[in-house]
């Protein structure tokens, strides 16, 4: 697959602040990559400097096969991006805005604006003032600026952020939409799990500056399945899981245990249950959304941190 | 490039701010011109020698145009430059629209040409608007005619009255004019340097208002002498020798290059800023 987006070694440091931490990504094209972690884990940053705005202080970020820092006007000539809170002209129209900006990429028509505008909904707007737009409205003016004329990158840094449900809603849709039928490959930061389980083909989470975990979202998740078992005499049913070696019980309730197992081997646990003389009365699988996930690795990364 | 420039241009025509000058500007013009008018006699305590008499009239538009240019200079056209010129940078980056250029295909250097030119565009409309406005309105409720300045001492040690037809005065006043924009520039260009530093426009245009105060008033205290010949302020006043009769070329152009060199210094680093900064609002 073609690469897109190549993070090496990327680091930002602020002082003695590392905002950025030897972060290593690959986008290939086609994929809608969720870039996720909490406020302040350098998302923004990473992003920055995808786009060229803040220079690495270590590493390079090379996009569309070039490097940002040092190339960005090739780099960038088929991206859009939309970075933290929309920088928008307010005195000028919304059509006016996407005109502006646009004409800076070049080659972009009326026909393509007021599509932009018109899968943002903002179409009837169009020629209203930014400056009487709500924080939504902006919003998805910043989402069409983005969008317009194609790219094959759109950079999405919290797209959501300041929606009602139902703009939420619209934006996931969109961003779907515009994989799905217009082959763009999107990078959309977020620190909202459920966004980036609905709609990110792959994941990358970052916190503190690191990469803590990256890949499929189903790959993410394999290997952490857990599995609730009824049975009788449950403290009892827990030794024995923990002597196996390949699962681990996370829980003990009265008349049942919670066991986290690798793939496969739920059977192997039941089969070991029973003949140790177990009633099990229920095995039931136990679904990890990638918000526990995630949960679990920022509680792993902080103990670390902890420890350190 | 000149794509980039109709864009700055495009976005300075949609903004309040930038009619602030040219509002004033015509304000003030109405103001001198009343009281040109209707005054007894002002124009002799305020424009000529001591001792001096004319007869007839010599109040008309040339001399509007000519004792607004001598005053305005002195504080409210750099003022209203620096208004606009230091928040051609600070202002997008403070409204977040710098990022929003930059995550654009346009390489740093030519969106930064396309700022100094508009700023040099802008420094020149004001200027030559005042020019026209002063004629124009004093043309039309005090007459036209014959030019008549005066000078003693300044840059040139030139004294006396000159008296010029009203084509030559015409003539003259417009490369006066042409002159103090780029004395006005100078300034302008210490409010686009320090717009490249800050993400609020206050500081730049308060910045290069309180440099070029201080070096007005460096330039007037005798115990700086010797550093009055680097000032650029000390060059501003340049545009009195076009209305010397044996208009002094070889000077004026030499002033000329100099507060050039000082504009070209001042947005040359800040070009070296912009290159490198980190775009973080």
């Amino acid at each position: 697959m073609e690469i897109v987006v190549e993070a090496c070694g990327l680091e930002k440091r602020f002082g003695a602040f590392s905002a950025v931490d030897r972060l290593d990504l690959v986008v290939e094209r086609g994929d809608v990559f969720g870039f996720l972690g909490p406020n302040g884990a350098g998302k923004s940053t990473t992003i920055r400097m995808m786009l060229g705005l803040i220079k690495p202080s270590n590493g390079s970020v090379r996009v569309l096969g070039n490097d940002t820092w040092r190339n960005r006007t090739r780099a960038l000539l088929k991206v859009g991006a939309l970075v933290e809170s929309p920088g928008l002209y307010k005195n000028l129209t919304a059509r006016q805005n996407i005109r502006v900006l646009s004409e800076m990429t070049g080659g972009i028509n009326r026909q393509e604006i007021d599509k932009a505008l018109e899968q943002t909904g903002l179409l009837d707007r169009s020629d209203d003032r930014v400056r009487s737009f709500s924080h939504g409205m902006k919003q998805r003016l910043g989402i069409a600026q983005a969008i317009v004329g194609s790219p094959e990158l759109v950079i999405l840094d919290e797209p959501t952020n300041g929606l009602d449900p139902q703009g939420m809603k619209e934006v996931r849709e969109l961003i779907k939409k515009l994989s799905k039928d217009y082959g763009m490959t999107i990078f959309l930061s977020s620190h909202l799990l459920h966004e980036v389980e609905q709609v990110c083909t792959k994941v990358a989470v970052i916190h503190k500056g690191k990469k803590v975990a990256s890949g499929s979202v189903p790959e993410l998740l394999s290997g952490k399945g857990r599995l609730r078992i009824t049975v009788n005499k449950p403290s009892e049913a827990a030794a024995v899981v923990d002597g196996s070696g390949f699962a681990k019980v996370d829980e003990v309730g009265p008349g049942w245990i919670v066991v986290g197992v690798q793939d496969g081997c739920a059977s192997e646990i039941n089969r070991r249950l029973v003949t140790a003389g177990f009633d099990v009365s229920a095995v039931i699988p136990v679904s990890t959304s990638l918000e526990e996930f995630y949960f679990s690795l920022m509680g792993a990364c902080d103990v670390e941190a902890d420890q350190a | 490039m000149l794509k980039q420039i109709r864009l700055e241009l495009f976005k300075l025509t949609r903004r309040s701010r930038s009619y602030i000058g040219f509002a004033a500007l015509l304000g003030i013009t109405g103001l001198v011109t009343l009281g040109f008018k209707n005054g007894p006699p002002p124009f002799q305590e305020m424009t000529a020698p001591p001792g001096f008499v004319t007869v007839g009239s010599v109040l008309n538009g040339g001399l509007v145009a000519w004792f607004l240019l001598r005053f305005m200079i002195e504080f409210f056209l750099p003022l209203f430059v620096c208004v606009v010129v230091g928040d051609l940078i600070s202002g997008e980056a403070a409204e977040g629209t710098l990022k929003s250029m930059l995550s654009r295909p346009i390489s740093r250097g030519r969106l930064y040409s396309a700022k100094l030119m508009t700023a040099v565009i802008y420094t020149a409309a004001l200027t030559l608007f005042l020019g026209l406005a002063s004629y124009v309105v004093g043309a039309v409720f005090l007459g036209r005619g014959a030019l008549m300045t005066f000078q003693w001492g300044g840059l040139f040690e030139a004294q006396g009255v000159f008296v010029y037809s009203e084509g030559e005065g015409l003539v003259r006043m417009l490369l006066a004019y042409a002159f103090a924009a780029l004395a006005v520039l100078t300034v302008g260009s210490i409010a686009f340097f320090i717009s490249t530093l800050v993400t609020n426009s206050l500081g730049a245009i308060g910045g290069a208002m309180i440099v070029y105060i201080v070096l007005r008033l460096v330039g007037v205290i005798g115990y700086f002498d010797p550093i009055e010949p680097y000032l650029f302020t000390t060059y501003m006043g340049a545009f009195e020798g076009f209305f010397i009769d044996e208009i002094p070329w070889l000077e004026i152009g030499k002033y000329a290059l100099i507060l050039l060199t000082y504009s070209a210094a001042f947005a040359g680093a800040g070009f070296l800023i912009f290159r490198r900064k980190d775009v973080l609002s």
